[in-house]
């Protein structure tokens, strides 16, 4: 089963999400800031990394999403954000950028459609 | 207005138009020669770049232009400008004699004598500083709000999506949401009614109540000291009160006749930090007979996953009832949003 993590500091999306990824069969850890998204890393295997852009602390979305490519470039990453578009060369390559408000089935069709790592 | 290099009398036209000059000191008037140097240097111009007129006189009018324009040649353009068009727009940051810089508007035209020959240029100019703080101020707050709307809407998505998905029935998932929707509604009012900088732990806790209809409940007590909470923490704590009191209606200590609900706060230094310490203690409800019933729906993973945003938060099925305590660092909880930042930022 594919694991995906979950970056999200609105606790009521971040829930709603993890509940729809878990319907839809993927194995899920959720956190809300970037700093404590790199410590589960450390400890366990992800394949998948969904990250809001803003989130409390020093390190963004974006910063998240770059240290996990550079770390595992097999994770497959979407970045999620209401009020920044990034500039495709702040995302990792293949990266999926959704606008919020997004439809949860998307992001999942989304994991889906991404290669195994 | 003498001009440097004028000869000849002075008619009382010409005091006229230098009383006008010397009085409009709202604007900076300064008159140059062909090599850009000074030889006139207005009241207005004193009060607006702060050098006076006689330490102006004589030297090019490059001095109040940034270093950085000064290297581009922006004086220059300018000056040719005015050569070409008669006229050459001056809308740029500008320094003052004490090494600030304000934001100047203006123009610089040719000044011509009386057979038409160019043999100068004046420039007048205005600080228009604060209003281009405030375009500014504006253009974030609309992009503050563009982004608050999107995110609440992102919100009320998730409220709809998760109301839906417990619902034993259409009505039940139609009641659900309705209050949940609501009571994130009245946490925004509350957080509006003091210019969205704070809300008091007993807002919070009394709009909750009165959301579900158990205002001035007798079963319902609450008590701590006044406790701001920023826009983030009311937010939270409104939609966690809100399922902390379904909770205890639909199966613990207010689903009966006998039960009684404790709220309770105060503020501790815990480790050097000031922290708010929040019990929520449910007594006289149905004995709870398991220790991990099945009250860990999204109303429950929501109450302590909201509250460890901010800190520690845990929750304990007792058999004499349900006790939630929380222990979260002040600052988390007051920390300002983006909007009081805008409100009170030093100029760009």
């Amino acid at each position: 089963m594919r694991k995906v993590l979950v970056v999200e500091d609105e606790v009521l999306i971040r829930l709603t999400l993890v509940d729809a990824l878990h319907d839809a069969g993927f194995e899920v850890a959720d956190t809300g800031s970037a700093e404590a998204a790199i410590e589960i890393i450390d400890r366990q295997t992800i394949h998948l990394l969904f990250t809001d852009i803003q989130l409390p602390g020093k390190l963004t979305g974006l910063d998240l999403a770059q240290t996990v490519f550079a770390r595992f470039p097999d994770v497959g990453i979407i970045v999620a954000s209401g009020r920044i578009q990034p500039a495709s060369a702040e995302l990792p390559p293949r990266a999926k950028f959704f606008a919020k408000p997004f439809r949860f089935d998307q992001i999942i069709a989304c994991f889906k459609a991404m290669n195994p790592a | 207005m003498k001009i440097a290099g004028d000869t000849g009398t002075i008619s009382s036209r010409e005091r006229f138009l230098e009383a006008i000059v010397q009085s409009a000191i709202d604007y900076a008037i300064i008159s140059m020669d062909l090599d850009g140097l000074v030889t006139s240097w207005n009241e207005g111009a004193v009060k607006i770049l702060g050098w006076k007129a006689e330490d102006m006189i004589g030297k090019p009018a490059t001095v109040f232009f940034t270093q950085e324009d000064r290297e581009d040649g922006v004086p220059q353009k300018e000056m040719t400008a005015a050569l070409n068009n008669g006229r050459g727009s001056d809308e740029r940051w500008h320094l003052r004699a004490d090494g600030t810089i304000f934001w100047a508007s203006g123009e610089m035209m040719t000044l011509r004598d009386a057979n038409d020959k160019t043999i100068g240029f004046i420039k007048i100019l205005r600080d228009r500083t604060e209003e281009r703080e405030r375009a500014e101020r504006e253009r974030l707050l609309m992009h503050e709000l563009a982004h608050r709307m999107k995110n609440t809407l992102s919100v009320v998505q998730a409220i709809v999506t998760q109301s839906l998905r417990n619902a034993a029935s259409l009505g039940d998932a139609s009641d659900k949401l309705q209050l949940r929707i609501a009571a994130y509604a009245k946490a925004h009012e509350i957080l509006l009614q003091r210019d969205w900088v704070s809300a008091t732990m007993a807002d919070v806790v009394t709009a909750a109540s009165m959301n579900i209809g158990l205002d001035g409940s007798s079963r319902i007590s609450a008590d701590g000291p006044d406790v701001r909470l920023g826009p983030q923490a009311a937010l939270s704590f409104a939609m966690v009160f809100h399922e902390l009191l379904t909770n205890a209606s639909k199966y613990g200590a207010l689903s009966n006749e006998e039960g009684h609900v404790e709220i309770s706060w105060d503020l501790e230094h815990r480790d050097g930090t000031e922290t708010l310490m929040v019990c929520w203690r449910e007594t006289n409800g149905p004995r709870i007979v398991s220790s991990q019933p099945d009250r860990k729906g999204f109303g429950s993973r929501l109450i302590v996953s909201s509250l460890q945003a901010f800190g520690e938060a845990s929750v304990s099925y007792l058999q004499e009832g349900f006790v939630l305590l929380a222990a979260l660092p002040l600052a988390k909880i007051q920390l300002q949003s983006d909007l009081s930042a805008i409100e009170t930022a030093p100029k760009a």
